[in-house]
């Protein structure tokens, strides 16, 4: 048994999705479009993570960044783990790759950094 | 110094104010002491169509700049008087610009911490705001500690709970005093949810402690009653609309500055518009179509063209905390923000005359205390004075 938050509408209803080897059954939804959320949540869960990096010989100290395609929920923190440990250089355009593969999702910059002085 | 209309203020209304009213023909002088953006650059979070904060705040500045007709000072407002002349120092330098029509466009500000209800102590360390946890985090690159507590569970504290989450500080728990979260489902999800941030609802903050730094937080929480051990504590208790550069505007019995629906004050070629006036959410959402409606009129007005006759009342009845605007025209369709007063998990925005007569009816949906809904009221609806409620169906 799962619980999920439905964020197909404004309403937000808590769904109960509950899953035997051959069928997910969902529960509290109060539409069709939240059994599908749940079905979804379920199988994988995906979302747009963003992070700050930090940003050596910049304008500024860190540059806004994001994962170039929605990522596994399971992977957003021991992302933000490993993007806490690097630095890039300056300068750096808004969509540029930062990093070309982190557990295996690309980084790209979301702000421009100019180079310092 | 002239022009037709003054922007103070360059976050998401300032923008969209500067590029509707550059775009209607206005030579438009745009004054921000900071980087363009304003809140903007502080959300980093996807937000609408998966677009962030920066990258938001990037697209209205190239779309503002292209009309060739906007004038960028870097430098802030120190006065603006009512024959529409507006004083800035600092940054680029000092200015006195007479212009057509003023747009107040400076934003809000965090409820102080004196005005939170929660106790803090007095000269200790490790007490932030949103804003300031945030803008610390996401401009200036520093963390604010490595054991958090949040105070409010509105967008804004889960936004902030979030980002301190992923920069690698632990959220040792999101208080909030009400039964529920005050913030989308979509913010819980990713910040309570996916991070599982512990969350405790119906819950207050008896005590902060210390010595020189933060280092615990009691809570009660129903019959219970625990400590939160943490070095920095965040108060995400929402943000006021501040005039304080025009203390000239009419305030309505809400709090809120009377404007009308192309967010006109009572004193001809002034306008309000974003966070000055109304809590607006994350940014870039209500702002900018407030900051567009205004840019627009406000050209309008300075350029002498069609100027609404905005001469019907729009009040704030049972269930309703405020509403923007306060006054609207006839016959015209027009958008209404709505803040209630209390939470109504399924109910109706309604609009009746002052003789109670039903004339609008929104569709259903969840009215939450802690962020507006917007209503667009037909045009059909706009036929006299209204009265706002919210109802539980």
């Amino acid at each position: 048994m799962k619980e999920i938050r439905c964020t197909a509408c404004e309403r937000g209803c808590l769904l109960l999705a509950d899953s035997d080897l051959y069928e997910i059954s969902v529960s509290g939804n109060g539409c069709e479009r939240g059994r599908e959320y749940a079905l979804a949540e379920c199988i994988n869960p995906v979302r747009c993570a963003t992070f700050n990096v930090r940003v050596a010989g910049g304008s500024r100290p860190v540059v806004s960044s994001k994962t170039a395609r929605p990522v596994a929920v399971a992977k957003i923190l021991p992302l933000s783990r490993m993007i806490l440990r690097l630095e890039v250089q300056a300068p750096i355009a808004a969509g540029q790759t930062l990093f070309a593969s982190l557990l295996g999702e690309r980084i790209v910059a979301t702000s421009s950094v100019e180079k310092e002085g | 110094m002239k022009t037709d209309v003054f922007v103070i203020g360059g976050g998401a209304a300032g923008l969209a104010a500067a590029a509707k009213a550059a775009e209607r023909g206005a030579h438009v002088v745009l004054a921000e002491p900071f980087g363009l953006g304003g809140r903007m650059l502080t959300h980093i979070e996807c937000g609408v169509g998966g677009m962030t904060g920066p990258e938001l705040a990037a697209r209205l500045v190239s779309g503002m700049r292209a009309s060739g007709r906007v004038r960028v000072l870097r430098t802030a407002v120190v006065r603006v008087s009512p024959d529409k002349t507006v004083e800035t120092a600092g940054g680029d330098g000092s200015f006195v610009c007479t212009a057509g029509a003023v747009v107040l466009a400076c934003g809000g500000r965090d409820v102080p911490l004196s005005g939170t209800g929660t106790p803090f102590p007095a000269g200790i360390d490790g007490i932030f705001t949103a804003s300031e946890a945030l803008t610390a985090h996401c401009l200036f690159g520093k963390r604010i500690g490595r054991r958090a507590v949040v105070i409010g569970a509105g967008g804004e504290g889960l936004t902030v709970a979030r980002r301190l989450a992923l920069e690698g500080t632990t959220v040792v728990g999101v208080t909030e005093t009400a039964s529920s979260p005050r913030a989308s489902a979509l913010s819980v999800r990713d910040c309570i949810d996916d991070l599982r941030i512990p969350l405790y609802l119906s819950a207050r903050v008896l005590s902060v402690k210390g010595g020189d730094r933060v280092e615990s937080v009691r809570v009660s929480s129903g019959s219970d009653e625990f400590i939160l051990r943490c070095d920095a504590v965040v108060c995400a208790a929402g943000r006021l609309p501040d005039c304080s550069l025009y203390p000239f505007a009419e305030v309505c019995a809400s709090g809120i500055p009377a404007v009308d629906s192309a967010f006109m004050t009572g004193s001809a070629g002034f306008f309000i518009a974003g966070g000055a006036l109304h809590s607006c959410g994350s940014p870039g959402g209500t702002s900018l179509s407030d900051g567009s409606a205004a840019g627009r009129a406000a050209a309008a007005y300075a350029l002498g063209g069609e100027r609404i006759r905005a001469s019907y009342s729009l009040t704030a009845g049972k269930g309703i905390g405020y509403v923007v605007p306060s006054r609207f025209a006839v016959g015209s369709e027009f958008r209404a923000a709505v803040r209630p007063s209390a939470d109504i998990p399924s109910g109706y925005v309604i609009m009746r005359s002052p003789s109670g007569e039903l004339l609008f009816r929104s569709n259903r949906t969840a009215l939450c205390s802690g962020r507006e809904t917007l209503i667009c009221v037909p045009s059909e609806a706009a036929c006299g004075d209204l009265i706002v409620s919210a109802e539980a169906i």
